[in-house]
């Protein structure tokens, strides 16, 4: 938009409102609307919002109120920008950049297949849940995948029935219509193992036998229905993914991330900042054994580095385990773990820099000492944190996922040796036409199960009523996996997906700049 | 022998555990007389009595029988002269109220083992009356080391953890047809009814509790944080 075009804009938008302005008022006001290219009708509508609250004397616009109003305006965005709060409520113009958001306080939404939209479930969610949250949890993930192959243009049903699409009509049948039906026919199910070794698929109306893939992760199959509940399959394979953008148009108005629903000028805003911050660093370091020697002198080699640069990182990213042992029966001495993570703030205390501008976050293990061993997991239990806590006050201990909002990017965080577990349960061998890459064949199964956990509930179980702190719907943008296996990093339909690797056994760790989604994999 | 204890159950005992029943009662009403003399509504007077005489003198009718029927041999004449008090204090014999329940549930933590002599037994942590008193010391009378804290926290902590995990792999079960759940995405059993978990979660939530008061009674603060998450006690 060139100088006049704004111009013409601004006064006749004035003119609409009712007020007649001075030059230097244009001038003023150009000059702020400017600062904002590409978002500059909405910077307008803001100023003259804002300029509505100021108690003006007449409708003849002198430069003092619009200077007095940009200069509210411009301090708000630079304390957004100055540092980040801590754990900030979004109050007004200034939310804070970084975001944790615990794994429990994620609201839960479920999919009404009848009036066909989401719902927010409101009201308690009690961590033992009843009988009924169990098929709850099934059933929830797989709507949740119907409900998106459903707008998917392949699978979409024809509105017109003279009109052919190219790819035919691979419209998906519900189980139970196949009894009694020939032809070959798309069917989405659940597998399922019914009886011992043998699997079906399975969904709202009933189960047939097929045979292979993981045990519970939700597949589509196209094929023909041979003998009685014996469907033979042709091809079979995961949902199609759904870009991020048809999601979130769809569920406008709809927290499912839980970092706080903004408003449009918000997020103009944020994602202008977001794209200035190219300073902002994450670090993330997975797997740390705090009574190991050699991994504290490590981890003190890595903090002396990240003090001693420019602009120091402004999150640390401390995944567990976070000790050598896991908990079980054989190891008993809390208080010296309790001590060791003391040693650790001590450690970490003693680099000023990062002391005073990065912030700290803890995210536990599968083998760390808890309640449980059911995902999603809880904080690391104070008892072992308070001393810690003392030494580092802007340190973060979260859930086991957690998720980051930084402006308006969607960052995961899920600490699990999910690649081995998943070759373990795999019911076939992934096929490698496309990629031989395991961790690849990982990341297309997350994304395209839109869950971070697909395994089978007996090797890996799950709170029934918190299974939804697990979707990745609507698809993050990046998703950080620790997993004890290499390092690696992969970029999958726009997606940043990565491993920082195991910090004790090889010494590994990330340092990723959100703004621009650069991984830089680094090691000792 | 037999043949003589029944007899005097259904005499002796009948005829004492009558009388001291009778002046409970009494005693029972007076204290409540004396509370109510400012209560203006007799209506309510009459309740709390009721009340009153229901909770002393059913508590112990149903204490003292309890314990009398655990020799196998006289139970049958227990529980006559069982029938027989609660017929005076108008309970009825198979009522809720009427039905015994162990006040101090119990739990026994296997397999402690003593640092100092290797004595290998185990501890009832709630009934002992030795232990729930002092410091956890071992039995054997000529050892009396204590036992090593850390060690017996860490037991308890992996068993409310097991606990837990195995709460959420457990079975669904049919109301109707008793039978194990199968299928996943079903709501309903084939035979029209619906589920419910195989272990319920009270009592699920009353062991967790035991745990918890031992947590809180030897000061164990890492079991004690675990088990209050579990019982999602803010």
């Amino acid at each position: 938009m060139n100088s006049s075009t704004i111009r013409k804009k601004v006064e006749r938008k004035c003119k609409i409102r009712g007020y007649t302005l001075k030059v230097e008022a244009l001038d003023e006001i150009l000059s702020f609307v400017n600062r904002f290219q590409g978002a500059q009708d909405d910077a307008l509508d803001l100023l003259l919002d804002q300029l509505e609250h100021e108690s003006l004397k007449s409708s003849i616009i002198d430069k003092d109120p619009v200077h007095r109003v940009v200069s509210l305006l411009l301090e708000a965005e630079a304390a957004a920008e100055d540092g980040p709060d801590i754990d900030g409520v979004t109050g007004g113009s200034s939310a804070s950049s970084i975001r944790v958001i615990d794994a429990f306080l994620v609201p839960k939404f479920r999919y009404d297949p009848i009036k066909k939209t989401f719902y927010e479930h409101t009201g308690g969610l009690p961590i033992h849940g009843e009988a009924s949250a169990k098929a709850a949890l099934y059933k929830d993930r797989f709507l949740l995948l119907f409900q998106r192959i459903a707008r998917d243009q392949h699978f979409s049903k024809p509105a017109f029935d003279t009109e052919m699409s190219h790819f035919g009509s691979c419209e998906i049948s519900p189980i139970q219509s196949l009894v009694g039906q020939t032809g070959r026919r798309w069917v989405m199910g659940v597998i399922s193992q019914l009886e011992d070794g043998h699997f079906y698929l399975e969904d709202l109306t009933a189960s047939i036998t097929t045979g292979f893939f993981l045990e519970n992760t939700i597949v589509v199959a196209e094929g023909e229905m041979v003998l009685e509940g014996v469907f033979q399959v042709i091809t079979c394979g995961f949902p199609p993914l759904e870009d991020r953008d048809k999601s979130s148009k769809l569920l406008a108005g709809h927290d499912f991330f839980g970092g706080g629903i903004l408003t449009k000028e918000e997020t103009l805003r944020l994602a202008e900042l977001e794209k200035r911050a190219i300073n902002d660093m994450f670090v993330i370091l997975s797997d740390i054994w705090l009574d190991n020697e050699e991994v504290m002198g490590k981890l003190e080699i890595v903090l002396d580095g990240f003090e001693s640069v420019e602009v120091v990182p402004s999150l640390f990213v401390f995944m567990g385990n976070f000790c050598s042992h896991p908990c079980n029966l054989s190891f008993h001495s809390f208080s010296s773990l309790r001590s060791q993570f003391a040693k650790l703030g001590q450690l970490i205390g003693a680099h000023p820099r990062l002391k005073e501008h990065s912030r700290f976050l803890f995210i536990p293990g599968p083998d760390d000492a808890g309640p449980s061993t059911v995902l999603p997991r809880c904080a690391l239990p104070k008892y072992l944190t308070e001393e810690l806590q003392k030494h580092i006050p802007n340190a973060i201990f979260s859930s086991n996922p957690c998720r980051i909002k930084f402006y308006t990017q969607e960052i995961v965080f899920f600490r699990q040796d999910l690649l081995y577990r998943m070759r373990r349960s795999c019911l076939m061998a992934p096929s490698t036409e496309e990629t031989t890459d395991p961790f690849q064949h990982l990341v297309a199964t997350i994304t395209h199960q839109s869950h971070l956990c697909p395994l089978p509930l007996t090797v890996q179980p799950i709170l029934w009523n918190y299974d939804h702190c697990l979707y990745l719907y609507p698809t993050p943008h990046a998703i950080i996996l620790g997993d004890r296996s290499e390092q690696k990093a992969f970029k999958y339909t726009g997606i940043t997906c990565f491993n920082p690797g195991s910090f004790s056994n090889d010494y590994t760790f990330v340092a990723y700049r959100p703004s621009t989604q650069e991984v830089e994999l680094s090691a000792l | 022998m037999t043949e003589y204890l029944r007899e005097q159950i259904s005499s002796y005992f009948t005829d004492k555990l009558l009388g001291t029943l009778r002046d409970t009662i009494l005693h029972m009403k007076g204290v409540s007389n004396a509370e109510n003399d400012l209560h203006t509504s007799s209506g309510l007077q009459q309740f709390t009595d009721k009340t009153h005489k229901g909770d002393a003198g059913l508590e112990f009718i149903k204490h003292v029988c309890a314990v009398l029927a655990l020799d196998e041999n006289v139970q049958h004449d227990v529980l006559v002269m069982r029938k027989n008090l609660l017929k005076y204090i108008h309970v009825r014999e198979f009522a809720p109220e009427a039905e015994f329940h162990d006040p101090c549930p119990s739990f026994i933590l296997p397999n402690v083992i003593c640092s100092y002599c290797n004595d290998c037994r185990d501890l009832d942590l709630c009934r002992d009356s030795v232990l729930v008193d002092q410091e956890w010391r071992c039995a054997v009378p000529q050892c009396g080391q204590p036992y090593d804290r850390e060690v017996m926290e860490n037991a308890l902590l992996q068993i409310v953890r097991q606990r837990e995990r195995i709460y959420h792999l457990q079975d669904l079960v049919c109301l109707r047809c008793q039978q194990v759940k199968a299928a996943h995405l079903a709501e309903q059993c084939a035979c029209a009814g619906s589920f419910r978990c195989k272990e319920d979660l009270n009592d699920f939530r009353s062991k967790m509790q035991i745990f918890l008061n031992i947590a809180i009674h030897q000061k164990f603060q890492l079991l004690q944080e675990c088990t209050s998450w579990i019982l999602e006690l803010r």
